[in-house]
This record gives C-alpha cells, structure tokens and sequence, in this order.
C-alpha cells in the first residue's frame, strides 16, 4: 500500500485572548494509504477541521510535518510550506463554497481553467465531471436555483474535476436533510470506487463516518483519541470517550474485589459480567444498552424502574448501584415497570475513572 | 524531492508582512495616506485656526465668537428646529410605517412610490418650492387662499421657525419610514402571535411588543434626521435668510461670505463650525447613551409572513387623511415647481395665456453660468464617484480581509465626515487647501469641491462594499485555492466579482448626492465652477425665479433617471 498523506507530529498552538494558549491539535500522526477512505470524527472543537485545513494549507503547523503523496508540503523547521494551490487536492466544504456568480458549468470549469486547458478539454471534462455527479443538463443553471443537494454534488464536480489524488470533505454532508445526506454518502462512495481517490471526511457524525470510512480516528481536545477500523473501534473501545462517542454507553463506577465486580454503594451482590478486568480496584464498567440482557432466572438482582416503548425495542432503565443504565431489549419479552429480574452484562470493557484534569481542560475550553 | 518554497508565501499565511512591500501592505499604506489628506488635514485645519491666532493660542476669540449675540440666536434656531423637526418626523415616520408595513390599508404600491420621491429632491429644493406656496409675501397657495377667504392678511408664513420646522418634517419623515418599515415587514411574526396567545388584544401588542421591538430602527432614523437637521443649510437658507432667521450653519457660511478673505473673519468661521461640530457631537452622545441597551435582532426566518391588521371601519378615513397629506407635502411642491417653471413670470396667475417654454430654452441655451454648472456637477458627480468606489472598496478590503493594526482607526477617520456637517467639511477644506500645505492652493478651483466631496461620501462606498464583503464566506475564497488559483487569483475571480454589484450602487450612493449638492459646493465654488446647485440658488436669489424652477425641473428629472438605472443595475438578479 502506498502512502497518500502522512502527518508527522503535527501540532497546532493558538493564543486567544479569552483562553491563553489552547492546543488545537498535538503531536497528530497518521498514515493514510492510497485509496482509502479515511474518517476524522469528534465533537466540535476536536482539532479535527483545524487538521484538515493544515492538510489543505490553509493553516499553518506549529511543529511537525506534512507529506503528500511521499513530498513535503508543510515542515516549520525547514522553513516549507506549499500553499494550498499548489497542493493539487481536491476539497468540498460544509457551506458548499460554490461561486454564486458563476453558473455550473464555469464553477466546476473554474480549476480547468486556472491550469489553462484547452477550451475543447475543459468542455470534456466538465461535461463528464457532472455526468458522474448526476447533474446532467444543468450547465447553465445557477447555484442559488439549485437545491443544498445539487449544490453540494457541483462542489463534487469541482473538486473531481481535475482528477486529485486525494479529496478532503469538510462536513459536507452536514448541512443537507437526513434523507439527502444518506443518498450523498452513497454517492461519495461511488464516485470514490470510480476514480480511486484517497478520502479524508471530516464529521461529528458518528454513523456517517462508520458507515463511509476504511478506517477512521477519533479526536477529543486535540489528541487523537484511537485510530481503527469502524468494527475496530465500536467494539473495542481504548477508552471511555470513545466508548461513549461511538452510539450509546452505560458507565457503571464498579469495585474490583476478590475477582469480582460490585457496583459501587452496592457491596454485596456482584454483578453478572462476562469479562473480569485484570486489576482490581475502583473503575468503570463499559457497556452497551443492547449487550445487556434482562432475564427472569439468572444474574444480577435488579428492579425496572421505567420502560419506554420505542419502535425496534423497549428500553428499560434500571439502577446499578449509585448509576442508571438503559438497557434495550426485544417486544418479544416485557417485563413491567417496578419488576424485579435479573441482569447479565456482556461486552464489558473496563476504565479508570476519569481523571480530574480532563475535566477541567473540557471546561476551560467549552468556556468560549 | 522536497519543493523548497520561499519565504513569502510562509509569512503571508501567518499574517506577517514585514519584509518587502506585498500587493496588501501597499493598500493599507494608500488607505492611510488618502485618509489622512483628505478627512484628517481640513480637521485639524479648522482647530488649528480656531486656537491660534498666528503668534499664539488664543481662546478668547472662541470665547467671543461662541457668546456673541446673533450667534446664540442661531444656536437656539438650530436646536429648536432640530427638536422638533426630528419630534414629529418621527411620529408622522413611525405612523406611516406601521400603516404600510403592519395594516391592511390599500394602494400600498402607490404610498411607497410616494415615500421615495423626498429622497430624490434636494431639500433646498423643496424648500424653494414651499417657499413659492406659501411665502408670506406672494407665495401662491397664500394668495388663493387670502381671495378665496377674503383675508387681508396671508394666513401662512413659510419665513418663520415654525416654517423651517414643517419643510424640515416634511422632508425627513421618510427617513424614519423607511427604517422603521423595513423592521416592521422583517420581523418574525410569532413575537407577536405569542402575545396574542398570551391573552395581549391587538392594541396592547402593538404597544408592548411591536414597538418596543422596533425601537433600535426608529431610533437609528431619528438619529439619521437629527443630524441632517441640525447640520442643513439648504432649507434655513432658502426660507430664513430672507427674514434673518440663521441657523449655525447658514451662520457659518454667512462668517465666511462677510469674511471676504480676512484672517479674523475666517477665524470666526472655523470656530463656529467648531461649535456647530460640537452640537452634533453631544447629539450623537446622547442617542448612544440612550440606545446602548435595546439591541437584539428580532429577524430570525427568512421569508415569513407579518400578520396584517384589519383596519375595518378606521380604513377609508386613515386611507383619505393619508392621501391628502401625501398629496399636499410630496405632489404639491413638486406641482408648484413645474407649473413656476412654465409660468411667464413670478407672481402671474397660471393660466394659459402666461404658458410658455423660454425658461427653460434660456437655460439651456443663453445662460453660460447653468450650462457651464451642468459640466461642473456631471464633471464632479463622475470623478467623485469613480474616486470614492476605488478608494473606498480599497479600504473595505483593507479593513474587513488584511486587519491591519490599526484598522478601526481607519475605518473611524473614513465614517467620520458622515457626522460631520457639510459645512464644517468645506470650511476645513478652504482652511486645508488654499496654500497651507506646500503651497497646493486649489481654492477657486473645481479640485477643491472635488476633494471636499470625496470627503463626504467615500464612506458610503465603504459601507456598501464592506456590507458585500463581509457576505463573502472565506470558504469561497478558499474553495479558489484549493482549485489551483493564486491568493491573486482568487480576489479577482472570486472576491471582486461578487461584490461588484455594491461597487457599483456605492459608485451612484455617491454620483447622485454629488449631482444635488448645494452646502458643500456653495462655500467651495468659485468664478467658474459653480455647481448645479449653486447655479439654481444663485437664479432664485438674482429673482430669476422661473428660470430657477426650469431648472429644478430639469435636475429632479435627471436625478430620476440616474435613480432608475441605479434600481436596474442592483436588481436582484440572482439571490446571493
């Protein structure tokens, strides 16, 4: 596999007024191979925009290094830095960025042309660039009578248009309905599997970056969080804020004894896991609402105290020790609220508890 | 193979410009040049001669100059009218505003069509035609009225405070009308359909919700007529220098005119100008203390749709009072110049024997002065135009894209002669340009008005570029970039295309006042460079009224037209 984009240490410093200095992004490293389609996902503020748009040149490293396709682009102690038309990359943006004074045709001709190609090749190109976009016969047509879609598929146009070897997506799906954003995602695939470019999707969407990317990372504060497949991450979580970011989590602060797990204020009854941790002590216990089963013969004792119907299952929430955990299971078997039953807990994965400064930094910034 | 990259593209991402001289430095550097030369010099001019009295400072003639007693006179003129002009433009304003934007009153179309006809005439043109109705001694409406009446006396009198006043009103009410219902036809509905919900009846909504709500847009019209009030010289001109009533402006440029040139006279006049620049100085203060609090944005959705008012029983005598006040004070002065203008002569009945068409053949083709002021204000209008539209895209591209330190300064000294009365604008430019810097006397000369209204206006093109500019999302400049285009490349594909309509509405925000300027070009003009403003003041005042009146007519048409092309060039051909 060929190296397409390789960050090295990279990392971004800012100095605001209000918060001193924040680390945007530290010492990042990442390879991303040729062809691949690759995910940076995090809650607003990771780092994760400020990232690409260093990949792309539009900001600058504090320290590190960039390459693309095995060239320097970006190194500050070298004193390099390639600006960002001459990175050959192909970009669409969250706000679509698609020139409102230029029709279709001379928006997704404009990269054509700033390169001088021949008039009869750009007409070539252009026609089919919006032939795989599926904007056949609207060349003449403006942004602004378009639909968020269709101006999100020119964005396309014009970011394949000259065939990059790499396409960076800033949220580009995040400002279309739900509906759009499913068929979108589809098509990004497609055009991806067509001409073989290397991806890198900026989103907050979890499902969208699982169900696009080969492999994915995911970001908190600046700090690359864990890097994986989608299954990698989902099921393996390194921590508490992936476990929590990827779908829905039950945290439960548990005691370690004796080679048993007590939910904490709970001391007497153990609870029913399929997986013991390898220290003992005080952590956290991981799950998911649907890798817990409720029964009515074995497990931990435990009391329903609300069910809620939803359309694919009903979720019951329970109270283990000091904490409430949802727990989701079929129509199939209700149980009523106030029931006693029993609870096995599958897929448990364990935590320390997370530590104060974390905290505090998450606060600091969240202060802006 | 590592691309080595110079060090310029490096510094420029960061922001940092120091070595070598790149394309924005150079424009920050031009902004300030040209700001300081033309807005700062005549400033610091006016206090300059204010304080001192060429040996050393001198507070005594500011002293002597501030309480003399014809100058306290027209100080209290001045805020009089101001008061009261600003008062009732405001409540007529507010009124007209919620009838048209909030009720269910009909010919809409036909009301705002009259609304926008004040902003095309100049006020001492309007002032000149009230002048005509109603002057106390021949005035036309006066005379019908007193043989109709069988009064012996005329019952109105246009040369009085109180005339100044109701021109002033008259005049200036759409101001606060077009702020006003621009807010009322913006606003999101459900703030006012909640109160209703809440158990409000419509009156009460409209009194605790709607107009509390639109207080940040009344108050910014009110601010925008006070300040033109209090620094006007076209209408006390015209109706009260007759009678002897001055305002500080009229004042001002009565110093100058006696001064004859004398050092202590223009003295006299810089320091009255201070006094008048002081006025609207603390005006401006008090409307910021007032409105500091009261600022939220009560437009939220796009396109909704404001529930109207049934008027249902008030809605034909609101209609008729409506009409007959529009009627009198927009189509009634504009009637009274065109019938002046085919009328033999001052004072004769219209009737159709005295029907005739020589004044406005006199004026055009056997009076060198008006033909010779149509090339000056064409000359002028133009030339400022193109000036201010480079010069002011120039500093809102400064300002808004490069941030250079300093920038709010520039921004200050660009939007300061909008403050600024006229007149104390051309007194700075007299004291700045005839010879007090290098020698460069442009006094007498066409230079000089054009510098002065380069002054005046270049912050409306600045307004309306920056406003642009600012709707431009970097990510379109970017977009460019990661395209291949050059940081060049990228401002003049992509940046200077799209706000190329506001440069060119900023081109005519410009051209348009300039044609019908009267205050700055009548301390400005000289032997031969009379505007067409001061041509037409000049006609009334030589009692050449009729040919006066032609050529009124002849400017408000002209005005109409640049007007009409003005709407076709900025039409919203495609929502940005």
């Amino acid at each position: 596999m060929t190296e397409q984009i390789v960050l090295e240490h990279v990392t971004k410093t800012f100095t605001t007024k209000e918060l001193g200095s924040v680390t945007a992004v530290n010492d990042f490293n990442l390879v991303v191979h040729k062809g691949e389609c690759f995910s940076f996902l995090g809650p607003s503020g990771c780092g994760k925009t400020t990232t690409l748009r260093m990949i792309a040149g539009f900001e600058d490293l504090s320290s590190g290094s960039i390459y693309l396709g095995g060239k320097l682009v970006s190194d500050r102690s070298k004193n390099i830095y390639l600006p960002p038309e001459k990175r050959g990359l192909g970009m669409v943006f969250q706000a679509f960025a698609v020139w409102p004074h230029l029709n279709v045709f001379d928006n997704i001709a404009y990269p054509l042309k700033v390169k001088r190609f021949s008039k009869n090749d750009i007409r070539e190109k252009v026609l089919q660039a919006m032939h795989y976009c599926n904007l056949d016969g609207l060349e003449k047509s403006f942004p602004s009578d378009l639909s968020g879609g269709q101006q999100q598929r020119i964005a396309l146009a014009r970011a394949i248009v000259v065939n990059p070897e790499a396409m960076l997506l800033d949220e580009p799906l995040s400002n279309l309905d739900p509906h759009l954003r499913e068929t979108m995602r589809f098509e990004i695939k497609r055009l991806q599997k067509e001409f073989g470019f290397t991806i890198i999707f900026v989103t907050h969407d979890q499902s969208e970056a699982m169900a696009l990317s080969d492999r994915m990372l995911i970001m908190d504060m600046g700090n690359i969080q864990q890097i994986g497949t989608p299954a990698e991450l989902y099921n393996h979580p390194k921590n508490r804020f992936v476990h929590s970011f990827l779908g829905q989590s039950n945290f439960i602060n548990v005691d370690v004894r004796d080679g048993r797990v007590y939910p904490a204020g709970q001391a007497d009854v153990p609870l029913w896991v399929d997986k013991l941790p390898e220290k003992s002590g005080e952590q956290v216990l991981a799950t998911r609402p649907n890798t817990m089963i409720l029964n009515r013969e074995e497990g931990f004792p435990c009391r329903i105290i609300k069910r809620t119907f939803k359309t694919d299952f009903v979720e019951y929430l329970l109270k283990i020790g000091e904490d409430n955990a949802i727990v989701q299971a079929p129509h199939r078997e209700l149980f009523k609220n106030g029931e006693a039953c029993y609870l096995k807990i599958y897929n448990s994965v364990y935590y320390d508890r997370e530590n104060e400064e974390a905290a505090k930094e998450r606060e600091r910034r969240n202060i802006v | 193979m590592n691309q080595q990259v110079t060090n310029k593209d490096f510094l420029m991402l960061e922001g940092k410009r120091k070595r070598g001289l790149s394309m924005d430095k150079i424009m920050t550097i031009l902004c300030y040049v040209a700001l300081i030369t033309v807005v700062i010099l005549p400033c610091v001019m006016i206090i300059y001669y204010t304080f001192w009295d060429g040996t050393k400072i001198d507070f005594e003639m500011f002293r002597s100059v501030l309480f003399q007693q014809d100058n306290l006179k027209a100080m209290k003129n001045t805020l009089i009218i101001a008061v009261f002009a600003t008062l009732f433009a405001t409540v007529v304003g507010v009124f007209f505003a919620w009838l048209l934007g909030r009720s269910d009153i009909p010919l809409k179309g036909i009301m705002k069509f009259l609304f926008s006809i004040p902003f095309m005439i100049p006020p001492f043109l309007a002032a000149m035609s009230w002048d005509m109705m109603f002057s106390g001694r021949g005035g036309y409406v006066n005379k019908m009225l007193m043989s109709l009446l069988h009064l012996t006396k005329a019952p109105f009198n246009i040369n009085s405070i109180a005339g100044i006043i109701v021109i002033e009103v008259v005049y200036y009410f759409p101001f606060v009308y077009m702020q006003v219902v621009s807010a009322l036809e913006r606003m999101d509905p459900t703030l006012e359909e909640s109160a209703r919900i809440a158990g409000a009846g419509q009156l009460h909504v409209i009194r605790t919700i709607t107009l509390p709500l639109t207080v940040p847009a009344i108050s910014s019209g009110v601010l925008l007529v006070l300040i033109t009030s209090l620094s006007n010289y076209g209408i006390p001109s015209m109706v009260g220098y007759s009678k002897g009533i001055f305002t500080l402006p009229t004042m001002i440029v009565e110093l100058m005119n006696r001064a004859g040139g004398s050092f202590t006279g223009i003295r006299q006049a810089a320091a009255l100008s201070i006094v008048l620049f002081i006025v609207v100085a603390i005006a401006l203060m008090i409307q910021r203390r007032l409105l500091t609090h009261g600022r939220y944005d009560i437009i939220k959705g796009k396109s909704m749709r404001p529930m109207l008012i049934k008027l249902r029983g008030a809605k034909i005598p609101l209609l008729i009072v409506s009409f007959v006040f529009l009627t009198l004070v927009v189509i009634a002065p504009i009637v009274m110049i065109i019938l002046v203008s085919f009328n033999k002569a001052w004072g004769l009945p219209f009737t159709a024997e005295n029907l005739t068409f020589m004044h406005y053949v006199n004026v055009v083709t056997k009076n060198k002065m008006v033909t010779d002021s149509v090339k000056n204000s064409l000359f002028l209008a133009f030339s400022a135009g193109a000036i201010c539209l480079l010069l002011g895209t120039m500093l809102a591209y400064v300002i808004y894209k490069v941030k250079p330190r300093g920038g709010a300064l520039l921004e200050m000294m660009a939007v300061l002669p909008y403050s600024l009365p006229g007149t104390v604008m051309s007194i700075g430019c007299i004291l700045a340009w005839s010879g007090a810097f290098f020698g460069i006397s442009l006094y007498n000369t066409i230079w000089i008005i054009l510098v002065a209204y380069i002054a005046r206006y270049l912050s409306y093109v600045l307004k309306s570029s920056s406003a642009a500019l600012q709707q431009v999302h970097p990510s379109l400049e970017e977009a460019a970039r990661s395209c291949g285009a050059s940081h060049y490349d990228a401002l003049k594909d992509v940046t200077l295309l799209l706000i190329k309509p506001a440069m060119l509405s900023g081109f005519f925000l410009v051209f348009l006042p300039c044609m019908r300027e009267l205050t700055t070009s009548i301390l400005l003009y000289g032997p031969k460079t009379r505007t067409l403003g001061v041509a037409i003041y000049q006609l009334r005042t030589n009692g050449q009224i009729n040919q006066a009146a032609a050529l009124s007519v002849m400017t408000i048409i002209l005005i109409i037209i640049m007007n009409n092309i003005v709407k076709y060039i900025t039409r919203d051909r495609r929502k940005y």
